[in-house]
């Protein structure tokens, strides 16, 4: 893809998957994020939790510079709901997706799931 | 008290309930411990009680819930008891369900059911236990001054060395302490 190719790409806000995404999480993690936003660019979805809901042993433990530890657990979550956090991408789309990432930010607190999408099918697939 | 005592005592009046990688009679005032796989002279199943059958193997809810209500309010054990359960609701964001603390001399041994978070129940159900574990045992490790600090208050004794460990299925924790001499506190109870 050219890079002019990119700048033709739109960027569309998901804001029901955003939401969707948010409920999974408070109802898998016990805590939520304060923001969230959920974008389709292209072949690919991210979407951020921003100023994440910290629990109490993860503030705890951030004050105590334990951050890795805070970050490991998170991590490692995502990976666990990851099937859960797929379905509600493709739910949304109606594309398959072949990837997702994801990653924490301890300061400020945020998330960013990123999601690789199979290529939209064309009229006659 | 020591493993010869335990020995000496009517069978009836001591069960054996495995908790981790030891053996924990009680049914008697301070708990005893063996090595997993350690004989007890003149021990065999047919001697058991049949009310104990099984118990050798596994926790039952029922021995719990038995051993909770032995408890007495306003003992020195339910105290600490009290103290673990509310440091692990007010650092952690939820408590154990239950918790009972066993005195051996200068040993404190704390076993705390339930209180696994979200996140943790989470990723329990895809079998990370191992994760769950090490953020636990870090967790312990930033706690150890507040922890250590409520037993000393409580028995009057200093901890020499104190350590803590989690297991699932069914999840109980475990805080365990070494003090230098047994709680300087008086008995206020006939099983504290």
């Amino acid at each position: 893809m050219t890079g002019t190719g990119r700048q033709a790409e739109q960027l569309e806000p998901l804001p029901k998957l955003a939401e969707e995404l948010l409920r999974i999480h408070r109802e898998t993690y016990g805590k939520g994020a304060h923001e969230t936003r959920a974008y389709l660019l292209g072949n690919s979805v991210v979407c951020f939790l921003e100023d994440l809901e910290l629990l109490p042993n993860e503030e705890f433990m951030l004050e105590r510079e334990m951050a890795d530890a805070v970050v490991e657990i998170r991590q490692r979550y995502q990976e666990a709901i990851g099937g859960s956090f797929i379905a509600a991408v493709e739910r949304a789309t109606g594309r398959r997706v072949t990837s997702f990432l994801s990653r924490m930010s301890v300061d400020p607190h945020f998330v960013v799931e990123i999601f690789r999408l199979a290529p939209a099918a064309g009229p006659f697939d | 008290m020591p493993l010869g005592l335990a020995a000496a005592l009517p069978l009836h009046r001591i069960r054996y309930l495995v908790f981790g990688n030891e053996y924990v009679g009680h049914g008697c005032n301070r708990f005893d411990w063996m090595p997993v796989g350690g004989s007890h002279p003149g021990m065999d199943k047919a001697a058991e009680p049949d009310d104990h059958a099984g118990a050798k193997e596994t926790l039952l809810q029922e021995d719990w819930l038995r051993d909770a209500r032995a408890e007495p309010a306003g003992s020195l054990r339910a105290a600490i008891s009290n103290a673990m359960v509310g440091l692990k609701k007010a650092y952690y964001g939820k408590g154990p369900v239950k918790a009972k603390t066993y005195i051996n001399d200068n040993i404190i041994f704390c076993v705390l059911q339930g209180g696994l978070t979200r996140n943790e129940e989470t990723l329990l159900s895809v079998g990370e236990e191992g994760l769950i574990r090490q953020f636990r045992l870090r967790f312990q490790e930033a706690m150890t001054t507040p922890t250590t600090k409520a037993v000393e208050e409580l028995t009057g004794r200093n901890v020499l060395a104190y350590n803590s460990q989690i297991v699932f299925h069914p999840d109980h924790s475990f805080e365990i302490f070494v003090l230098d001499g047994p709680p300087l506190e008086q008995p206020s109870g006939p099983d504290r």
